[in-house]
């Protein structure tokens, strides 16, 4: 496989200018000869390794998880209904790691709950297919479902602190996720929790069994949210935003543990989170969604190496990737997009339109359809054809 | 403004200048035994105008406790403060009052800090009622900071619930801007929000660093946003600062180790670091 | 631990306040036992004089105050006027019945108010819910001693029920069996009319304990990992929404407490409550001060109770 390392000192100068505003056009800039050309800029993420040998290769077998054209609506007290998700499709193979990357409020969080048919009172599911192993799930009875959520799909809640009951051991807590699941005794499950804390925790795992969660740190309440989630040995593990109030080191420390869950007991994992750097770091395959629909899909490497969806080069262009690349644009403005994604209502084109650089009178009018890149790499923007 | 800015460019004197400040907490533990814990430890440092400081550390550093006394919200157990010449640790609360203007703080959570039940331009507004302006006057005043912060004027009548994370932050810094003040504490106030929404807001602040002259304490554990927005870093960790310096210096030669674990820990990746961690 | 002791302190200075204010109001009270003998011409004032030596009426308050609560620590409650005989036994005696009835109507009450909370709560806004609220409001409406009425002549009209006391006159001859069954019997009148008026305050408050509970992020993991309904709203929720029920507890036994005492009266089920209301009336300065310790007794027991049980549910108390 070819290299694709850059290096800082390699880049081009930044397309930022020392007081200017961004260039227009986020990522171009004009050659000599006048044409636009893709400018490597220290705020570009410069390449992701290729760590597994599942992302690229075409998995021959059945995937294990295909959402097929998922719309979500939430509906409120008056009876009006917002779109949350429009016509989200991707397939999950077995050992695989899909990251899932948009803004807060873009719907990547009701993905995670429509999957497991835990929609909060006021979500419903309007249309679609959730293939789980074949099976859709859209039509499973509740008994089914609940048989089947923490046992074969589980689900890590985003803020541990809240996602632990605050009087009850944390031991019992996990044990209690056994007994709905699994027939052992008493002490065979007290048996397999220490296990558990063993692998999440380095040491300590017999004071954590018996500690509450208020006596843990953020970081160890994640761990044991984490242990609860692999307690039954899941096939498709969905971590919501695992890392988002963690401070850097111990972020450091649960990225690592995610990277072992791959490797120790290949779950096909998904991983949701509104940072590029996080889910580079672990995924093979990102999706990007942009107010409930999917902007862009691909091998990770493609995705930030190249990105084409203009809100994804919006997002990868305005953010410094590390400290040293933020020196390189200290105390200058960053090339952010204006506005906000929240709070779109069903509107009839693109929904990033209004915010969009680069849009064209078609965009507007229609909602894009999704073009093929390459053989696994779609995006949807009319600038693709479409 | 413009002629404040340009003097307060020209001066080297720190604006907010902390010297050898000491914060112990009690705390009981279980067993009712009373320890104590000392959240600062001997921390100096100096502000300058229209300059930013960001204090970097992790949970449990004491960098909440810096920005609560730095603010004079409490009283430091020892060491002394000076904010533009005068010594505030030995004022009274009464005596205190006149500089709290100049130093505004804002927080992680802006939800928290504002009255769920006012309007926008209230809530912006609410600084200004010390002044005891008339109504018409202060919800003038209010538009014209939503319209500054990158809101508008016709937000000012909506709700708090109306406004998402990143426009809420807006609101706060808004309302601090009420009072003009020469230091902004913001003490983790982007950690909650989205890289993207955080760029929009550090590029508002580096706006009005620009145009008013404000100086900035950034307290956050994101080196790479203290890297982009800070003139200078100052490392703390278990309420010791151990390491300060200009901030390419903090960032390309990080002199102590836990300067550079923390560097590494970022969430960044390129080549090496990637090699690195598959060998 | 520490806890602990600070709420045991608590109790015991609400006791010794309670002795003070209860000896103050029924000493300062006009006219006392000796007034109505007087007027008895079959005594001479003589007698009237020596009694009122010998039971120290003349002395000062503060004086009897003192010789009173070093008696009861002792043990020695004082002595009844009316009676002719210690106050303590005749207390104890009814004490006991008015825990029986107490502890009978607290158990009978939660044990319903628990189940029907959670079940209205889970079902917020439906028709179970909506019919629950409507049954507990008109219960909070209707006065006890209306309910404790309408029993009794529910009891005088079937028959079904005895219609006083606590047993039957028959009582010493009956088996174990027997005589249970009959104090049932007597029991089972009283304790529905105290827990009827109890039932509405509790299912209101176990519902909105559980509703505010059942939103939370712990209780949608727990659903997220698989974990049954039943098991939710019993090891979850309840537990999470235990902190102001037990609290309510607490308050709960006074409130009990006070209503029984009027509920034995009209009933005549043979606890404090009766005893209490002759020896008011009486002047019976011993007996009265006496029954309303008793009481103050039981209800800082009971919400000494209340804390130990804070203190067990909660490990943020036991271990900050």
């Amino acid at each position: 496989m070819p290299s694709l390392s850059f290096n800082i000192d390699d880049a081009e100068q930044p397309f930022v200018l020392a007081s200017a505003r961004p260039s227009s056009r986020p990522g171009y800039r004009s050659s000599a000869s006048g044409e636009r050309e893709l400018v490597p800029s220290a705020t570009m993420f410069k390449h992701v390794e290729r760590r597994s040998e599942l992302s690229s290769a075409t998995p021959l077998m059945q995937p294990l998880l295909q959402v097929k054209d998922l719309c979500v609506d939430y509906v409120d007290s008056r009876g009006d209904a917002r779109s949350a998700l429009d016509g989200i499709s991707f397939d999950l193979h077995a050992g695989q790691t899909m990251g899932i990357l948009g803004a807060s409020g873009c719907g990547k969080s009701t993905l995670a709950l429509a999957i497991l048919r835990l929609l909060p009172p006021g979500g419903c599911i309007r249309s679609g297919q959730i293939l789980f192993d074949g099976a859709d799930l859209l039509s499973r009875t509740e008994t089914e479902m609940q048989s089947l959520r923490g046992a074969r799909i589980s689900l890590i809640f985003q803020d541990p602190g809240l996602a632990l009951h605050p009087t009850m051991r944390v031991g019992e807590q996990i044990a209690r996720i056994l007994a709905a699941h699994q027939s052992l005794n008493r002490r065979q499950r007290a048996d397999r929790v220490r296990e558990l804390l063993s692998y999440v925790f380095k040491s300590d795992a017999a004071r954590i069994f018996s500690s509450y969660p208020h006596q843990l740190s953020g970081g160890q309440q994640q761990r044991v949210l984490i242990a609860q989630a692999i307690a039954c040995k899941p096939e498709i593990l969905i971590a919501d935003e695992p890392t988002a109030s963690l401070d850097p080191t111990t972020q450091k420390e649960i990225l690592a543990l995610f990277e072992n869950l791959r490797r120790d007991f290949q779950l096909a994992i998904i991983l949701i989170s509104h940072s590029p750097a996080i889910l580079a770091q672990l995924s093979d395959r990102i999706l990007v969604i942009y107010a409930g629909r999917v902007a862009e899909e691909g091998p990770a490497n493609g995705i930030f190496q190249s990105p084409r969806h203009p809100y994804l080069r919006g997002l990868l262009h305005s953010v410094p990737a590390s400290p040293e690349g933020a020196l390189l644009v200290q105390k200058m403005q960053l090339p952010t997009m204006d506005g906000a994604a929240d709070r779109v209502s069903s509107t009839q084109g693109c929904r990033f339109e209004p915010r969009c650089e680069e849009r064209m009178n078609e965009c507007a009018k229609q909602n894009p359809a999704h073009v093929m890149i390459a053989k696994d790499h779609v995006v949807s923007c009319f600038k693709y054809g479409a | 403004m413009a002629h404040e800015r340009a003097a307060h460019a020209s001066s080297n004197k720190p604006l907010l200048r902390a010297e050898a400040l000491v914060k112990r907490y009690p705390a009981t533990r279980g067993s009712g035994a009373r320890q104590e814990v000392t959240a600062l430890n001997s921390i100096s440092f100096s502000i300058y105008p229209g300059k930013t400081l960001a204090v970097v550390g992790e949970s449990g550093s004491g960098k909440s406790t810096l920005a609560l006394c730095a603010s004079c919200a409490e009283k430091p157990t020892s060491g002394k403060l000076w904010l533009e010449e005068t010594e505030v640790t030995s004022l009274t609360d009464a005596e205190l009052r006149a500089f709290r203007p100049r130093v505004q703080l804002i927080f992680q959570n802006p939800a928290s800090a504002m009255n769920p039940r006012w309007s926008a331009e209230d809530i912006v507004a609410e600084p200004l009622l010390i002044a005891d302006t008339a109504r018409k006057a202060r919800i003038g005043r209010a538009h014209e900071l939503l319209e500054r912060v990158g809101l508008s004027a016709a937000d000012g009548p909506r709700s708090l619930s109306e406004f998402s994370g990143g426009q809420r932050q807006r609101l706060a810094i808004a309302r601090a801007l009420t009072l003009e003040p020469k230091l902004l504490i913001l003490d983790e106030a982007l950690s909650a929000l989205d890289n993207s929404i955080a760029a929009q807001i550090v590029n508002l602040l580096l706006d009005l660093q620009e145009a008013n002259g404000t100086a900035y304490l950034f307290i956050t554990h994101d080196l790479t946003l203290a890297a982009h927005f800070a003139d200078e870093i100052a490392v703390i960790e278990r309420g010791v600062i151990i390491e300060q310096g200009p901030t390419a210096q903090i960032v390309r030669t990080p002199r102590d180790e836990r300067t550079r674990a923390l560097l590494n820990a970022m969430p960044a990746l390129d080549s090496t670091r990637a090699a690195q961690r598959r060998s | 631990m520490r806890y602990l002791l600070k709420r045991l302190g608590h109790g015991l200075l609400l006791l010794f306040g309670v002795s003070i204010l209860s000896f103050l109001f029924t000493a300062l009270a006009p006219g006392n036992y000796f007034d109505e003998m007087k007027l008895n011409p079959q005594i001479s004032p003589d007698t009237v004089t020596a009694l009122r030596a010998r039971y120290d009426v003349d002395r000062p308050l503060v004086l009897r105050y003192g010789k009173w609560l070093d008696a009861v620590v002792h043990g020695d409650l004082g002595f009844s006027f009316a009676y002719d005989a210690p106050a303590a036994p005749l207390l104890w005696a009814r004490a006991v019945n008015t825990l029986i009835l107490t502890v009978a109507s607290t158990l009978l009450a939660w044990l319903i108010a628990l189940p029907l909370g959670i079940w209205s709560a889970e079902r917020r806004g439906g028709a179970p819910d909506i019919a629950i609220s409507s049954a507990t409001a008109i219960l909070l409406i209707i006065p006890d001693l209306l309910l404790a009425l309408g029993f009794l002549l529910l009891a005088v009209r079937t028959g079904w029920f005895p219609t006083g006391g606590m047993a039957s006159v028959g009582f010493a001859a009956l088996s174990w069996t027997g005589k249970v069954r009959d104090i049932a019997a007597h029991l089972a009148l009283p304790v529905t009319v105290l827990t009827l008026s109890t039932l509405p305050v509790l299912v209101r408050h176990v519902r909105a304990a559980i509703s505010s509970v059942l939103g939370a992020g712990y209780l949608r993991a727990a659903q997220a990992h698989g974990v049954p309904r039943r098991t939710l709203l019993y090891r979850y929720a309840l537990p999470a929404a235990a902190n102001p029920l037990i609290s309510l507890f607490g308050f709960s036994i006074g409130a009990l407490l006070s209503g029984s005492l009027m509920v034995e009266v009209v009933m005549s089920w043979p606890g404090l409550g009766p005893l209490l209301l002759e020896a008011i009336q009486a002047r019976d300065l011993y007996l009265v001060i006496g029954g309303v310790m008793l009481t103050a007794v039981f209800l800082a027991a009971g919400n000494f109770i209340a804390d130990l049980l804070l203190y067990w549910a909660d490990p943020r108390i036991r271990q900050p």
